[in-house]
């Protein structure tokens, strides 16, 4: 899985948060994120931390394109992502990864892959651990872990320059967890991806370069 | 992945869902299918029954008025005539000229002559009856009398009753005209007995019964003929004398029966039938005709007898309505069940939505995949559906046009061509020979599934299943990154 040295750019801003405030629709008043900066770079790898119901999702969707704040912007690339190009910045610029897996049941592990890219796909699974005989099979017969590995591998697949990870370690026991969060460090260090996981995991947590926490609507660096 | 591929690997691996929706698109179009092709084989029955029976009216003098007629002595005795102005040649192309949907139409005089060889040294030899004679032939048992045949003299034999309605058929020469002088017509039959063919020549004259009450030589009525066409009846005949029959009937011209027969030109014809385009207008056709001037209060009755149209169609339509019900019924809640299914389904798979929406896939590319599904279903359900609907519909239309058919059989009028004991009288002579008539035959179609049904399913059952799809993607087209992100989580 070599990449274009181009990408391999440890410390340019993948994306970046600028004075970002956001509050639900109902309620206005109830600021979940308040004027949030800040810049995630490529090559490294960010865990968000917080209680639950602080926003932590929220902030993610807000750097995937999913929603839209009340003020600030969000960039990527350095350049601000207008209405109009959430769908383009989805498709460009990120991969998810949930804690669900959300893999398409009636597809292969290849054929989940190749979704999200043209590359082919037996080497991306060999990559994260599925053997060729697997990434044949339906993803229904394969365990927990192995299907998180599959959607590892669909957003190594992209050119995204963001891996966006919601709690991608939340539904494994505490072995598979750590190849997870094993391969999602890989997916920085070595192929210069900006990965940033939203966790509760204190393993995931120890293994991030930088370690982020939401507070009050703030973001606050601990690492 | 282009979308068509995900759509046959998803039809490929949901098969239990794949079949379901089969099945439903497959029903409904059966039942669409069917019902349609009855509906057009029950309209065709219609179309037939109108053709068959017929759309005509006739003028004749008004028999219910004394004041219009007189008696005058001929020979030895008397006759009674009509004393109003003839129905003539020139009356029938009136109507048929001034009176818009008039086809056509022909007057109708006729009397009994003897055929016989040119110079009358020899009878022909007639066709014989298949039922014997009756009481009247031995009553003039030993006499001429039993040698006669009717003769029609028509103004346009096209379209008189007998040949307008399908009992006589012109097979060759010439239909007879006005202008068609000593020309007659005679069933094949009559002139394979006596070696005639078309240009051939034979005479005809009065019995001589008739001839001695007119106070007249026998052989002043002859008069020569010639061969002008060939007909042969499509029904079998009966008649009082076998030897009247329509094996034996010759048409010809009014002059030809005019000189066998003196008078009969100057009476004019006893009645004229007109055809119409359709029996539908028949009303309006029948005030008009009453409201010439050559008509209007000279003592002539015109009639238009409908019952047995009516009669006959009522069946008919009330089997078109009930079947184009059927057709928009299964049509309308067909494309209900299909919406209610495939929104269900679409609703099903909103998670799967989310995750191709957010690998990047546009939502054109999910509505497509899931449209392309629905039309290959589609498309193999309603291909299957053709020969199960032909079946289908060979099956259930045959019970329903036979039921049909009987209510026509045994709902006939009196007075015209489908009656209760299937005979038909066609013409207003009593002693016209009646015909067995077949009412199943109307209805006797071939109930088809032709390809203009097929398209229109493939057509109509394609855009609505397309339809219920896009209405049923609506959710999806609507929803904002916020509710793929709800779906994921």
């Amino acid at each position: 899985m070599e990449k274009n040295p181009e990408t391999l750019r440890r410390g340019a801003p993948a994306l970046e948060l600028r004075d970002v405030t956001y509050a639900y629709a109902s309620r206005p008043r109830l600021k979940i994120l308040n004027g949030v900066s800040a810049s995630f770079e490529e090559g490294v790898m960010y865990a968000i931390v917080g209680p639950s119901g602080c926003g932590k999702s929220t902030l993610l969707s807000l750097l995937g394109g999913l929603d839209v704040s009340v003020s600030g912007e969000v960039a990527a690339g350095g350049a601000p992502l207008g209405r109009g190009g959430l769908a383009r910045h989805r498709r460009e610029n990120v991969a998810f990864v949930f804690q669900g897996y959300n893999l398409v049941d009636y597809l292969t592990p290849a054929e989940n892959v190749a979704l999200a890219t043209r590359l082919p796909a037996l080497p991306l699974l060999e990559k994260v651990g599925i053997s060729a005989e697997d990434a044949r099979r339906s993803v229904l017969a394969l365990s927990g872990g192995q299907q998180q590995r599959v959607a590892i591998a669909r957003a190594l697949g992209s050119d995204a320059r963001a891996l966006l990870c919601d709690e991608p370690t939340g539904s494994l026991d505490e072995d598979t967890a750590e190849e997870i969060a094993g391969l999602l460090v890989r997916a920085a260090h070595e192929e210069g991806r900006c990965v940033v996981a939203v966790t509760h995991s204190r393993d995931l947590t120890r293994r991030a370069d930088r370690v982020l926490r939401l507070k009050r609507g703030r973001l606050v660096r601990e690492r | 992945m282009p979308f068509p591929r995900r759509a046959l690997l998803y039809l490929a691996r949901k098969r239990g869902k794949t079949l379901t929706l089969l099945a439903l698109l497959f029903v409904v179009a059966v039942l669409a299918l069917t019902s349609w092709s009855i509906r057009g084989a029950a309209q065709t029955a219609q179309l037939n029954v109108r053709q068959a029976l017929g759309g005509t009216f006739t003028v004749e003098p008004d028999s219910s008025n004394a004041a219009n007629w007189g008696s005058s002595s001929v020979g030895t005795g008397s006759q009674i005539t009509f004393q109003g102005e003839p129905l003539t040649a020139d009356f029938v192309r009136e109507v048929v000229e001034g009176v818009d949907g008039v086809r056509g139409g022909s007057g109708s005089v006729s009397n009994v002559l003897i055929p016989e060889t040119t110079d009358g040294s020899a009878a022909l030899e007639l066709v014989e009856g298949a039922d014997g004679d009756s009481s009247l032939a031995a009553a003039f048992a030993g006499d001429d009398f039993g040698r006669t045949v009717q003769f029609y003299a028509v103004s346009d034999s096209a379209f008189d009753s007998y040949f307008a309605n399908g009992y006589l058929k012109l097979v060759e020469g010439e239909p007879i005209t006005e202008d068609s002088g000593d020309g007659v017509l005679v069933s094949r039959e009559f002139a394979e007995k006596n070696g005639l063919a078309v240009g051939d020549e034979f005479s005809v004259r009065r019995a001589t019964v008739h001839a001695q009450m007119a106070g007249i030589d026998v052989e002043d009525t002859r008069t020569r003929v010639r061969v002008a066409g060939v007909f042969e009846p499509t029904a079998k005949s009966q008649a009082d004398l076998s030897s009247w029959s329509m094996d034996n009937a010759i048409f010809g011209t009014i002059s030809t029966l005019d000189h066998a027969r003196e008078g009969t030109a100057e009476q004019g014809y006893d009645r004229v039938t007109f055809q119409v385009d359709d029996p539908a207008e028949l009303g309006r056709i029948t005030g008009e005709v009453e409201g010439l001037d050559a008509l209007a209060g000279k003592g002539y009755l015109v009639s238009a007898d409908t019952s047995d149209v009516d009669a006959v169609s009522a069946p008919l339509e009330n089997m078109d309505r009930l079947v184009t019900a059927l057709a928009a019924a299964s049509v309308a809640v067909g494309a209900v069940v299909l919406y209610l299914v495939l929104s269900g389904r679409v609703r099903d798979r909103l998670h799967e939505s989310g995750v191709l929406l957010s690998l990047g896939l546009t939502r054109a590319s999910v509505v497509g995949q899931y449209l392309c599904e629905v039309l290959l279903v589609a498309a193999v359900a309603f291909a299957l559906a053709v020969p199960a609907s032909s079946l289908a519909a060979q099956t259930m239309g045959d019970a329903l046009l036979g039921s049909a058919s009987e209510s026509v059989q045994t709902g006939g009028g009196d007075g015209g061509v489908s009656t209760a004991d299937g005979v038909s009288t066609v013409s207003g002579d009593p002693f016209a020979p009646t015909f067995e008539v077949d009412g199943a035959s109307f209805t006797d179609i071939e109930v088809e599934v032709g390809p203009g049904s097929v398209a229109a399913l493939f057509g109509v059952g394609l855009a609505v299943s397309a339809g219920a799809v896009l209405l049923a993607s609506l959710p999806l087209r609507r929803m904002g990154p916020r509710e793929i992100l709800s779906t994921l989580s």
